[in-house]
């Protein structure tokens, strides 16, 4: 072997196994790459972000139903999170709310004390500020579960939630979209549900974030799997989908294994039952007091006033 | 050292006569996980060929100092930076494939071919072979890894890069989107590189 430099010419024994030598390769090889990693992580964070930012928003528009030609017409994903202009064609959009999970009523406040805005800072910015993943980790902001309760293998959960509403163009509500999260085997899984306005039919489940064995548990990303989430056409042509509440009003749905047999059940992924458990565990999670269920039984009782008129809302949303 | 290497030879051997794959059968696990779509294998391709060329250069230029006793280790810390580089860099300007690709970008990691080439070439020769000789390494891996992808997704969904080439006519077989398939056309494509190099036919 030649000698890389004159340097190392002069030495003329260089002995590269000393223990000296051991630990200064060892020691520079480590700084040079750590700096390396950490300056390329650093400089590309934000993009990384905003990627992030917009594969989430990607998640609700398509788990809310919207479809790719919508979305082509629309411009572009973000575009469904504001009304539509006086220009533009009229479309569904999204609006995004925040919940306190204890009561079911506006979390706004909570969220501006939290990020610790002052009140003159406008609501939206407070609601596109918050991140309830960081008000989970928080002291103050945070439920802490005990074993009992925490089935979704959460151990702690925010006060305040985002809830999404799908709106038409006159205001009236065609679906809420709820974010759900709840360990599966190797991790927790991140996603969404999304739910018709009578607070029982599921008409989309998605996951954007998790850590599942790909081909096992991974497959919560199956469009396959994921189409027994949507409303599909029974024989006689209606709409008909998962249900949620059983006739005790408590959560019922389940991740079975096997085939399906009734709109509770949900077949299982094969050779993923701990993954399957935990999509079961962490919707009776999110759907029982410890989420979102004081908000929807509030929903649910400010609507029955007016019961007729959602019932036909319903049914003008299912044609458009 | 006797005799200088000519560039064309570093680079075009390792693409035909001495392929990665199809002679040395390495890297067979992500040829098979990568390959469903022509964006997904070209994209794995080039991280690939970038980290196997920087990795070779790179413990060729430390090669004297690296102590024996860890070298491997060191080897590996240098192929995993490069590899979460690769990662970072997808992540920010290539979102949905970097999703998609998931594992299979941090499993380069543990790809024989370029802890292969790091070890059993890079610690032997100089910078500038050792780049050349990852390029082609890379190269051989991304051959075979373009034209299986090819196959599998022209039959498998009818489709080139996510646009459509076959007419509608034709019912897309599923089997194709499947691993095995891949281990077929990996089959078919030694075959038909050792009918035309039949000195890479091992002896019976």
């Amino acid at each position: 072997m030649q000698p890389e430099n004159e340097n190392e010419a002069d030495e003329k024994k260089f002995d590269k196994d000393s223990i000296g030598n051991v630990l200064f390769i060892a020691t520079s090889v480590c700084l040079v790459c750590s700096f390396l990693v950490a300056g390329l992580a650093v400089s590309l964070k934000s993009m990384q972000d905003a990627n992030k930012k917009r594969d989430i928003m990607t998640n609700i528009v398509r788990v809310a139903g919207i479809q790719d030609r919508d979305i082509e017409s629309a411009g572009s994903i973000e575009a469904f999170f504001s009304p539509p202009g006086e220009n533009e064609e009229e479309r569904v959009y999204i609006e995004d709310i925040l919940i306190d999970l204890e009561t079911g009523d506006s979390g706004i406040e909570i969220a501006r004390e939290f990020l610790e805005l002052g009140e003159s800072v406008k609501d939206s910015e407070v609601i596109a500020a918050y991140d309830q993943f960081k008000a989970a980790n928080s002291g103050e902001y945070s439920t802490k579960l005990d074993k009992a309760a925490d089935i979704a293998g959460l151990e702690k959960v925010e006060k305040v939630s985002h809830v999404y509403l799908l709106r038409n163009p006159d205001g009236s509500i065609v679906k809420y979209i709820f974010p759900v999260r709840g360990k599966g085997l190797w991790s927790v899984l991140y996603g969404f549900l999304s739910v018709e306005p009578d607070f029982q039919t599921i008409s989309g489940l998605t996951y954007y974030s998790h850590g599942e064995t790909p081909g096992l548990g991974g497959e919560v990303d199956n469009p396959d799997w994921k189409k027994q989430w949507t409303l599909q056409e029974n024989r006689r042509g209606q709409l008909v989908g998962k249900k949620i509440f059983g006739d005790d009003n408590e959560v019922k749905i389940s991740v079975i294994k096997g085939k399906s047999k009734d709109p509770y059940e949900v077949d299982g992924l094969a050779g993923a039952t701990i993954t399957s458990n935990g999509v079961t565990n962490m919707l009776e999670f999110w759907f029982s007091e410890t989420g979102f269920k004081s908000y929807i039984d509030k929903q649910k009782k400010a609507s029955s006033g007016v019961t007729s008129v959602s019932v036909v809302s319903e049914g003008v949303s299912d044609n458009g | 050292m006797a005799k200088q290497a000519s560039a064309k030879d570093l680079v075009l051997d390792p693409v035909f006569n001495n392929n990665p794959i199809a002679l040395q059968i390495l890297g067979i696990c992500s040829a098979l996980a990568v390959t469903t779509r022509m964006d997904k294998a070209f994209v794995m391709s080039l991280a690939v060929i970038f980290v196997t060329a920087l990795s070779n250069a790179s413990v060729a230029f430390i090669r004297q100092r690296i102590p024996n006793s860890i070298r491997i280790i060191v080897q590996m810390t240098i192929i995993a930076s490069l590899v979460i580089m690769v990662d970072q860099f997808l992540k920010a300007f290539s979102y949905g494939l970097s999703k998609e690709l998931a594992v299979f970008v941090g499993l380069i990691i543990t790809n024989c071919i370029v802890m292969g080439r790091a070890e059993g070439f890079a610690m032997q020769n100089n910078v500038r072979d050792s780049f050349l000789d990852g390029i082609g390494n890379g190269l051989g891996y991304s051959l075979i890894l373009i034209v299986v992808a090819f196959f599998r997704e022209l039959f498998g969904a009818g489709k080139l890069f996510g646009s459509q080439i076959l007419p509608s006519w034709y019912e897309p077989n599923g089997l194709m989107l499947l691993s095995p398939s891949a281990f077929f056309i990996i089959g078919f494509a030694i075959w038909a590189l050792r009918t035309w190099k039949i000195d890479q036919i091992e002896e019976a």
